[in-house]
């Protein structure tokens, strides 16, 4: 019985011996120098776009900001011209 | 069986000896360099994850650009309208852009010289009166000009005319009730230099001796009294004790001749 015990436990051993040896020695698959290549290069491309996509959106703000202005200046314009075509008209009555 | 345990201690043993010392590095390149130990089935996850997020990005980037374009362009179509407006209001009122900056340096010009003048006490004030004159002349020749018919011009002028007057308000000001027996001056609000009894009654147009005060306060007793109550009731730690210490623009005291 205790034979038994201890052999199934010596097996379970070597197994998990031999998958960590497969695990640690590169039995696993991966990528090779140019495969990594090419993940660093999407990822620095990914990276670089999200950097001139937060710079866009900075413009855009800021162009929004000056174009709200230039619509209250212009507004505040013609006020004044509508005001000075009617001053100029009440002096030619 | 025997042979299996022996191949067993001798593989672990080997494993645990060969991988103690590396223990703490392969734990730093595990953290630093994901490469090293990257399966070739995450690769391809994270490969296709990095390029999606280009893709995805790349289109948020074309809207941002189409968005900012038009942005753009609204910009430009105010600025043109802008630009026609402003003719068109030099060519209405019949003058140039240079008259406009004539009108502005000329203001700058007065406000310049109110400056100085706000800053001087009564006597100094009644000495350059011509000054004062003239100031009020250069306004009234602005006013009529027609860039004064402009918004931001007719503003200005506008403020300068408020200088002009509070200019005014610190002239001595002294008012004759009836014939020259009895006047009356109104306290004023002098920057840097307050008003007060003594500092009134050595006006040359009040009594020339600042010694005198105390007929100036015999004379008012009950208003600034009045007014000074008022200051106690409103202010817990009044900083001036005597009724006398304290007197309020715009009250208008008795001169006893």
């Amino acid at each position: 019985m205790v034979v038994t015990i201890f052999r199934n436990m010596a097996l379970f051993l070597a197994v998990v011996f031999i998958t960590s040896i497969c695990y640690f020695s590169g039995c696993t698959k991966r990528p090779d120098t140019s495969q990594l290549n090419q993940l660093e290069e999407a990822r620095a491309a990914a990276e670089s776009a999200d950097k001139k996509l937060s710079e866009l959106r900075q413009e855009r703000m800021e162009l929004e900001n000056q174009l709200n202005q230039k619509q209250i200046e212009l507004k505040k314009q013609e006020e004044e011209l509508n005001d000075l075509r009617n001053q100029v008209s009440d002096q030619n009555r | 069986m025997r042979y299996i345990v022996i191949i067993n201690l001798i593989a672990f043993s080997l494993l645990y000896l060969s991988s103690e010392g590396k223990e703490q590095s392969w734990r730093y390149q595990l953290n630093l360099q994901e490469y090293d130990t990257m399966a070739l089935s995450t690769f391809y996850i994270e490969l296709e994850n990095a390029l999606q997020k280009e893709k995805r990005l790349k289109e948020q980037i074309a809207d941002e650009q189409a968005l900012i374009e038009n942005l753009r362009r609204q910009n430009s179509e105010i600025d043109e309208r802008y630009t026609g407006i402003k003719q068109e209001k030099l060519s209405i009122l019949g003058i140039t852009e240079q008259d406009i900056v004539d009108a502005e340096n000329e203001i700058l010009s007065i406000r310049q010289k109110l400056d100085i003048l706000l800053g001087l006490g009564p006597d100094e004030l009644d000495v350059r009166k011509n000054d004062v004159e003239q100031i009020d002349i250069r306004i009234n020749a602005l006013k009529i000009k027609p860039a004064a018919k402009l918004w931001h011009i007719k503003d200005k002028i506008t403020e300068l005319e408020e200088l002009s007057a509070r200019v005014k308000a610190n002239m001595p000001v002294i008012t004759s009730n009836s014939g020259n027996s009895v006047n009356t001056y109104t306290v004023r609000d002098i920057p840097g230099r307050r008003d007060c009894l003594w500092r009134i009654a050595g006006y040359p147009e009040v009594y020339g001796d600042p010694a005198k005060w105390p007929y100036l306060y015999e004379a008012n007793k009950r208003v600034i009294k009045k007014a000074y109550n008022n200051y106690r009731n409103r202010i817990p730690n009044p900083r001036y004790n005597r009724a006398e210490d304290l007197l309020f623009p715009g009250q208008v005291l008795t001169i006893p001749r």
